[in-house]
């Protein structure tokens, strides 16, 4: 390929993207994650928001779920891994047990993206409802395991059906940033 | 992204997920094996956060009672007429609270009651919710720096609320009566039963292990027992409330779900300790001058804490409670037969319990002492 003598524009093959550019990449790299992390910090505030504790799962669910499917590197499995321990640590469970279910989820989400992606909204809502009831009582089975306690079953059942309805408005906004920000990948 | 080749970045992609799955079974077994550290992370993250949640929920609050104000703007003539009647009504109430408040006081005056220790307590903003989805807790700003401590009893205005079970270095974490790890003993007033009231998770903690001739009765009080020496004695919690036939719960005066102010008590009900042994004699009692100088003082047993302090405080006081309530058989026998609460053990401590400051000298002979055989 030849250089166009009369272009300002001189591609350096050799120093690649600057410094600014890859901050920027990086910024919208961890957004997804940035935002999620947020929201559990934000939601475990008595703002007096009723069933915050039993959304919080689920929207931390659909919000992996999501980017784990249209964008793997913006929700790579150490940030999974860290937004889940952080859930953790500030919901008092068992450390770990979120970390593992969302690890989980966003494994089965990932190697199933090229399948989930040809579908339609509707069918990857109902894979998502699957995949999130069985989350939420792997969770629960875990707990219960873990505190040697059989956990009662109504919050989670509330969890589940809270998990499925978050699914369509956060998509929406994953779809909007989605697009508006563009892909942080390398141009590949 | 630090540059590297696509094989050696795709061999990466395909290691993190197993590796961090890995990764969070450790962490779990790491947490489950060693709950010190677990607790210690889970303050730390708690001690960095509380001040963030205390910004954030500050606008929440302040919204909250303008709404509260707006909603009772529309309703300013009812609510003046419903507070006059029930102004009239406190009135009357005034009155009987001030009577049997005298009565009270000539009661116990009679009887030698023994005061309680008074408690000393902080009070502390919630600034987070810490429960999760199968647990109920809440974090408050104030920590060991401010006296909080594990074991405290937590109080909202309307009632009790809880107890602390972790402290970080400026928060605590109070674990409520409805958490389901959360066991209370307590009295009913009416039908002067006891029971445990045990969290499920719901609003309401069910009532476990009453007695099966003595049920408890719809809409009593329920108040903390002094069994267990895990909580003082009458704290109100709560009415009795029957969900179904033969469930019966607590509904609780305080409102778990929207706590914002609680007080935390150090009631200090360790230091209440059981007698040795059942039937023992202790040799010798001293006694101490005749407790007409100390019963008429209004200051009984407040100035434990406020005047003498720090440990001087905690060992009379405990002295006082082991007497009363531990050793009154064996003054009605080996004592002149009156349950005397100024009585101490010989030579330790006189000068330092309230004792030296009601009018004794310290270790020397006390103003208006009678003879004591057993002194040498």
């Amino acid at each position: 390929m030849s250089v166009d003598p009369y272009s300002h524009w001189r591609p350096d093959q050799s120093s690649g993207p600057a410094l600014a550019q890859r901050l920027d990449r990086l910024a919208r790299r961890l957004l997804p994650g940035g935002v999620t992390a947020l929201v559990i910090v934000i939601l475990a505030a008595p703002s007096g928001i009723p069933g915050a504790t039993a959304l919080l799962p689920g929207l931390v669910m659909a919000s992996v779920f999501f980017w784990s499917v249209w964008r793997p590197a913006s929700m790579s499995a150490p940030v999974v891994f860290l937004v889940g321990l952080l859930m953790d640590l500030i919901g008092f469970a068992p450390p770990g047990v979120d970390a593992f279910v969302l690890l989980l989820l966003h494994g089965i989400a990932a190697h199933t993206r090229f399948g989930l992606m040809g579908l339609s909204f509707l069918m990857v809502w109902v894979v998502f409802s699957v995949l999130a009831t069985a989350a939420c009582w792997l969770l629960w089975l875990l707990i219960s395991v873990l505190s040697l306690n059989a956990m009662p079953m109504a919050p989670t059942v509330f969890e589940v059906l809270l998990a499925v309805g978050i699914y369509p408005p956060l998509a929406a906004a994953g779809t909007w940033a989605h697009r508006r920000i563009s892909n942080p990948e390398p141009q590949s | 992204m630090i540059p590297v080749s696509i094989q050696i970045r795709q061999a990466l992609e395909r290691v993190w997920l197993p590796a961090m799955l890995l990764l969070s079974i450790a962490t779990i077994l790491l947490g489950w094996a060693n709950q010190r550290l677990t607790n210690a992370a889970r303050m730390a993250v708690a001690d960095v956060l509380s001040p963030v949640w205390a910004v954030i929920a500050e606008p929440g609050e302040q919204l909250s009672a303008a709404l509260s104000e707006l909603r009772g703007i529309g309703h300013l003539a009812q609510e003046n007429a419903r507070l006059r009647s029930e102004n009239e009504t406190l009135r009357g109430w005034y009155d009987v609270a001030v009577s049997l408040t005298e009565e009270n006081q000539t009661l116990k005056t009679n009887l030698h009651w023994m005061p309680d220790p008074v408690p000393s307590f902080v009070t502390g903003r919630v600034v987070g919710d810490v429960g999760g989805l199968y647990s109920h807790a809440v974090l408050i700003g104030a920590g060991p720096q401010s006296g909080v401590r594990v074991g405290n009893v937590a109080l909202a205005a309307s009632g009790f609320v809880g107890r602390v079970t972790e402290t970080g270095v400026h928060s605590a974490r109070i674990l409520l009566i409805d958490d389901v790890a959360s066991r209370i003993p307590v009295t009913l007033e009416t039908s002067h039963g006891t029971a445990i009231m045990a969290g499920d998770n719901s609003m309401i903690p069910r009532l476990m292990y009453y007695a099966q001739d003595n049920h408890p009765i719809e809409g009593e009080r329920v108040v903390t027992s002094g069994q267990a020496e895990l909580l003082p004695a009458g704290l109100p919690v709560g009415t009795v409330h029957y969900v179904r036939a033969s469930t019966p719960a607590v509904v609780p005066y305080a409102r778990l779900d929207h706590l914002t102010l609680l007080r935390v008590f150090d009631f200090d009900s360790g230091t209440i300790d059981s007698p040795d042994a059942p039937g023992r004699v202790p040799v010798a009692p001293l006694r101490m001058p005749d407790a007409a100088s100390g019963r008429g003082n209004p200051m009984d047993g407040m100035t434990l804490g406020g005047v003498v302090d720090g440990i001087s405080g905690h060992m009379s006081s405990g002295a006082n409670g082991g007497n009363g309530k531990g050793q009154s058989p064996s003054a009605s026998e080996g004592t002149n037969g009156d349950a005397d609460k100024k009585r101490e053990d010989g030579d330790g401590q006189s000068g330092m319990s309230d004792e030296g400051s009601a009018g004794g000298t310290p270790g020397g002979t006390p103003a208006i002492a009678q003879p004591v055989p057993g002194r040498g």
